[in-house]
Parts: structure tokens; sequence; C-alpha cells
């Protein structure tokens, strides 16, 4: 911060001598430099999973490699362990990186080995379980979002840019019911302070993607876009009462985009005028959002 | 454009930084009213994504109207200018709407000359960096002056005046020493955009020598310590930018060679680089647990620790609450009501 500025608005009077001095005293504290250790450490634990995880799939033929990285999971949590006794932060970034190596170790026994001759459900069935019993016993937010990740994997749920829309019936509904329990789960007492968020964070995003899945591949259209249409508005309040805004926010963004894609592709247009249909609609429609963003918002100040 | 306007708002949301780290009195804070409306950040993006979206259809019912006679660009400029016009008249302050209108005028007015006049791409890049510049001094926009160094960039090496390598650090090196310069008596609202291109342009400085080695690995490597270079002297003159910079330009060159070299050897280097990286967090986590040479290392919630912050502390905390400094600030203040 410039120390001009402040002698500045002082002299202008906005801020008293008192408060002045308490700033330029402010100003000469140590600086703190804990956000910027806590990138590095993010940036060393996801660089050696990368590398790793390339060297494994690249290079590793041997069973003796296998080994290695499960001693070095265990190494990463028993460290882990060590660290978290002494409330030293690095413990949750080791465990993050023990738990990316547990994910490695078992994919690589099933892709080298065929560990349970082809039953890649089984092998992401154990990885979610031991990902959970880790999150919970180290309470780490980051190794429950990739345990709830595994835990959408084995029922065959996988979201990608290549295949969000490419999925059939069961899927969308092992998705709907997932995304239920997930949101069941973060109302548990166990680990309400803890977990809640990244539960109602999955739950809220995996409910929609799914349901803009189903109105984009199943039939008919209509009834997932009403069925959309209701849940957003059921969900909608809930989490306008209890003020999150990012939960609102998503869904308005999610209805959105459902609703026009169903007004868009249903909607039988012929002609030239059809376009300036879509784009009239489209103009207006946003404008309609961004008026009902910004009214919605200021309740949700009141 | 209300040059008051953004001094004011500038200077509220100094003063709510300075009341969220506990160290102005909420009574100093509340008394400077000014009216703005800048909601939180979910909210910004909404907007933001709802006014791009509906600007960009905007553009293309002028193409239907005009029938691709390149007018349409101009006339999506000013409807976008006149939204923005609007916005500021509505008092908004970074509330997504403003930013989306004002990025999307200043896109179409460049594209609309582009399209219109045979110009070549350096030449364009000058109107750009020339507009961004006019645009971010005028309207106080951190990321217009951003796309403003870039574009001068850009139009710089395309001269082909001189190495192009050489012309990014000599850029880097003007812009910083100008900024560092004007950013000693400038505006509270000039100030956050002279700091901006302060890390801009010494990241740039950092990065571009390994620029130059380009897939030569054994010139590349010493020119990629650079960054710990500035780390070192950041830790020397205590200095938060050069630390920051330095780091990010650190994160830059890792990714680069991981993207130009392939082979065990390289991953295997990163694997140990890492574990290395890990390593010297957990001997400074446990070294500046307590202030040391004019930096400290601990969580924001424990700040409060009376040993560990006596010496340094204000005598009293007005809200209660205390932060280290640096860190905090940069960002604007949101008021969440308006």
């Amino acid at each position: 911060m410039n120390r001009n500025i402040i002698e500045r608005i002082y002299q202008k009077g906005i801020i008293s001598k008192e408060s002045y001095l308490r700033i330029i005293n402010w100003l000469d504290l140590p600086v703190n430099i804990f956000r910027e250790v806590k990138i590095l450490l993010y940036l060393s634990v996801i660089t050696f999973s990368y590398c790793l995880g390339y060297i494994i799939y690249m290079y590793s033929t041997s069973a003796g490699k296998a080994v290695a990285l499960g001693t070095f999971s265990l190494v990463c949590f028993s460290t882990g362990t060590f660290f978290k006794s002494k409330k030293n932060i690095t413990a949750d970034y080791l465990i993050l990186l023990g738990s990316l190596s547990i994910i490695s170790f078992f994919g690589y026994l099933q892709f080298q080995y065929h560990l349970f001759n082809g039953r890649y459900s089984l092998t992401s069935f154990i990885t979610m379980l031991l990902l959970f019993a880790a999150a919970y016993i180290y309470r780490n937010v980051a190794t429950l979002a990739l345990a709830i990740s595994n835990l959408a994997l084995w029922l065959g749920i996988t979201v990608s840019i290549k295949n969000v829309f490419i999925i059939n019936f069961q899927i969308i509904i092992s998705g709907i019911c997932l995304s239920i329990l997930l949101y069941l789960l973060s109302h548990l007492k166990l680990h309400k302070k803890y977990f809640s968020f990244t539960y109602q964070n999955f739950s809220v995003n995996l409910f929609f993607i799914s349901l803009l899945s189903a109105i984009i591949n199943l039939k008919p259209e209509w009834f997932y876009s009403l069925l959309l249409l209701l849940s957003a508005v059921l969900v909608f309040r809930h989490f306008f009462k209890i003020k999150q805004k990012y939960f609102w926010v998503l869904v308005a963004l999610y209805t959105y985009f459902g609703l026009s894609y169903f007004i868009v592709n249903t909607i039988e247009f012929s002609g030239f005028y059809s376009i300036y249909f879509i784009i009239l609609y489209f103009i207006f429609s946003l404008a309609a959002f961004i008026y009902f963003i910004i009214n919605m918002n200021k309740l949700s100040n009141e | 454009m209300n040059n008051l306007f953004f001094e004011k708002v500038a200077i509220k949301s100094l003063l709510i930084d300075l009341y969220d780290v506990g160290i102005l009195p909420k009574q100093e804070n509340d008394n400077f009213k000014i009216k703005f409306y800048s909601p939180s950040i979910y909210i910004q993006i909404a907007l933001f994504i709802a006014t791009v979206a509906g600007l960009a259809f905007v553009a293309g019912f002028m193409f239907l109207l005009f029938n691709f006679s390149n007018v349409e660009f101009i006339l999506a400029a000013i409807i976008s200018a006149l939204i923005f016009f609007w916005s500021l008249k509505a008092h908004h302050y970074n509330s997504g709407i403003d930013n989306a209108s004002l990025y999307m005028s200043i896109a179409f007015f460049n594209i609309f000359f582009a399209a219109n006049f045979s110009i070549s791409i350096a030449l364009i890049s000058l109107l750009v960096a020339v507009t961004c510049a006019t645009a971010a001094f005028l309207l106080k926009d951190r990321f217009l002056a951003i796309a403003a160094f870039l574009s001068l960039l850009y139009y710089l090496v395309n001269l082909n005046l001189l190495n192009a390598n050489l012309v990014l650090l000599a850029v880097s090196l003007v812009l910083f020493i100008f900024s560092a310069l004007a950013g000693r008596n400038c505006s509270v609202s000039n100030d956050k955009i002279f700091s901006t291109l302060k890390y801009v342009s010494s990241f740039f400085a950092a990065i571009s020598p390994s620029i130059v080695f380009e897939g030569k690995y054994f010139l590349y490597a010493p020119a990629g310590f650079l960054p710990v270079l500035f780390i070192f002297f950041a830790v020397k003159l205590k200095s938060l930018l050069l630390l920051r910079t330095g780091i990010l330009a650190l994160l830059f060159n890792i990714a680069s060679i991981i993207f130009l070299f392939s082979g065990l050897k390289f991953y295997g280097l990163f694997c140990l680089v890492s574990v290395l990286i890990l390593l010297l967090c957990i001997v400074v986590i446990k070294i500046l647990n307590v202030p040391k040479s004019g930096f400290v290392c601990v969580e924001i919630d424990e700040v409060n620790n009376a040993e560990t912050v006596t010496p340094f502390l204000p005598e009293n905390s007005a809200a209660g609450e205390f932060k280290y400094g640096g860190g905090s600030f940069g960002g604007g203040g949101a008021s969440g009501s308006f």
C-alpha cells in the first residue's frame, strides 16, 4: 500500500490522526507470506503428482515401482499425521499428495497387472473407500473432493468436455440420486463444519448437470425441462433463504441455460425470420436475467 | 466520465480494506459515504457472463440488420458504450455489467477498424494498446492496463527492430520504472493501476531471459533461475511484489519446461524439485512461525496469537480482529448494500 496515499487521505481529514498513525504502524509490520507459501505447497503437490503419474504411465513396467508408489503414499500419510499433530499447515498438502498417490497406485495396479480381472469399478470402489477414510480421519476437504469424484466414477458418472452430452438414462438417474444423497450427507452433524460446503457444491452441480444432460439427450424434453424448472425453484428458494449466494447464482445460470436450450431446440423454426427470433429471444432474456439477478441480490442483502 | 466518482470509490474501497483488517474504526469508515453498487464475486461473474453474451447477441442482430457491411461493429460498440455509461450513472463499480460493457465496446471498436481498413496486425495491436491505455486511465480499469501493455509489447515485437526477447525485457523494465515513479504521487484511483503494471512488468522482466533460450535446455535452465534471484532479493529488500512475481515466474518456467521438454529425466527432475519445494515450505513455516527479517508466515485465523504479534501490534485493534501486513490488499472492497 502506498504511504503517500494514506498521508493524503489523512490530510484531507478522511481519517483521524490516531487511525493514520495506526495504519503507518501497521505498514511497518512483518509481511505475512502465508498465502504465497500455500501456493508453493499446492504447486509442489500438483507438479509432483503430475510428473509421477506421467513417469508411471510412460516408463514403469516393474512391480518394484508399484511397491515404491504404495510406500510413498504411506510415507505421505504418516508424515501428514505427524505434522497434523503439530498443527502445521503442511499436513493438509502431504495428505493430499498421499491421496493422489493412492489413486495412481491403484490405477497402476489395475492398468499393469489387471488386479481385479478387468473389474474397473472395484478399483474405483476400493480407492473411494480409502479416500473417504482419509478425508474423515484427517478432516481434509481436498481428499473428500477426490473421494466424491471416485464415488461418482464408481457409479459410472464421468464429466468431461467430450462426454458430458453423451450419456444414457441410467447414468442420469444415478447422477440425480447421487446428488440427492450428497445433499443429505451435507446435513450430517458429524462433519457439518468442515465438509458441508464440499458436499453441497458437488450435489448442486451434479444435479443440474444431470438434468441438463437429460434435456439434451432424453425424450420428452418438455418433461425434463419442467423438472428442471420445478427443482430450480425449490433449490433456489432454499439457498436464497439461507443466503448462500454462490448456490442460488449457480442454480439461476443452470436453469437459464437449460430452458434456453429447450426453447431454441424444441420450437420449430422455419424460414429466415426464425434466426431473428432466436437472437431477440437471447437479447431480451439475458436482459431479464440481469434484472432478476440484481433484484435478487438486493433482496438477499436486505 | 466522472473522475470524482472513481476517486471517491477508490478511497472508499481503501477504507473498507483497512476496516476489514481491523485498523480503522467503524465510525471513520461509515463517515465517508459514497453510493456505489459492487456486488459479491458470484453475482459479478453471473452479471459479467450475461452482459457479454447479451452484447454478443446484439452484435449478431446488427449483422442481420446491416447484412455484414462492417457498420454493425461500430453500432455494437456504441450500444456497449451506452450501456457502460448507463451503468456508471447507476453507480455501478465492478458490478460485472460495467466491466463487460466497457471491454465489449473497446473490442467492437477495434474490430471495426481492423475490418474496415486494411491495416497490418502490428498497427491494430498499437490501436488496441492506445484505446486500452486511454480507457484504463480514464475509467480506472486494471484489466485494460494489462491489455494495453500486452498489445504494446506485441506491436514492438512485430517491428522487428531488435531481438523480440530483448524488446520484452527492455519494455518491461521501462514500464516498471515508469510505474514505480508515477505511482509515488498518483491519485488513489490510479494507484491500483500502477501497482498492477508494476506486477505485470516485473513478471515479464523475470521470465524474458528464459524465453530467449526457448528449446535450448542448457541455456534455458540457468536463465530460468532468474525468478530465484527475484525471491532472494525479495527477502533482502522485504518486497512482497518481488516475492510474488518471483513465485509466479517460477511457476511459469516450470510449466514451460514441462511443455517444451519431455522425457524421463525431466519428469524425474521435477519430482525432485517439487519435493525440494515442499521441504523448503516446511522449513519456512517452521522458521517464520515468529516474525523474522520483516517476514512472518502464520495462518490468518491465528494472528491474534498475542505472543506472536505483541511486539508489532498497533495499540488497539479497531474491529477486534487483526491481520498482518501485505496480502490482503489489491481488491476493491465490495459494499454489499446499495
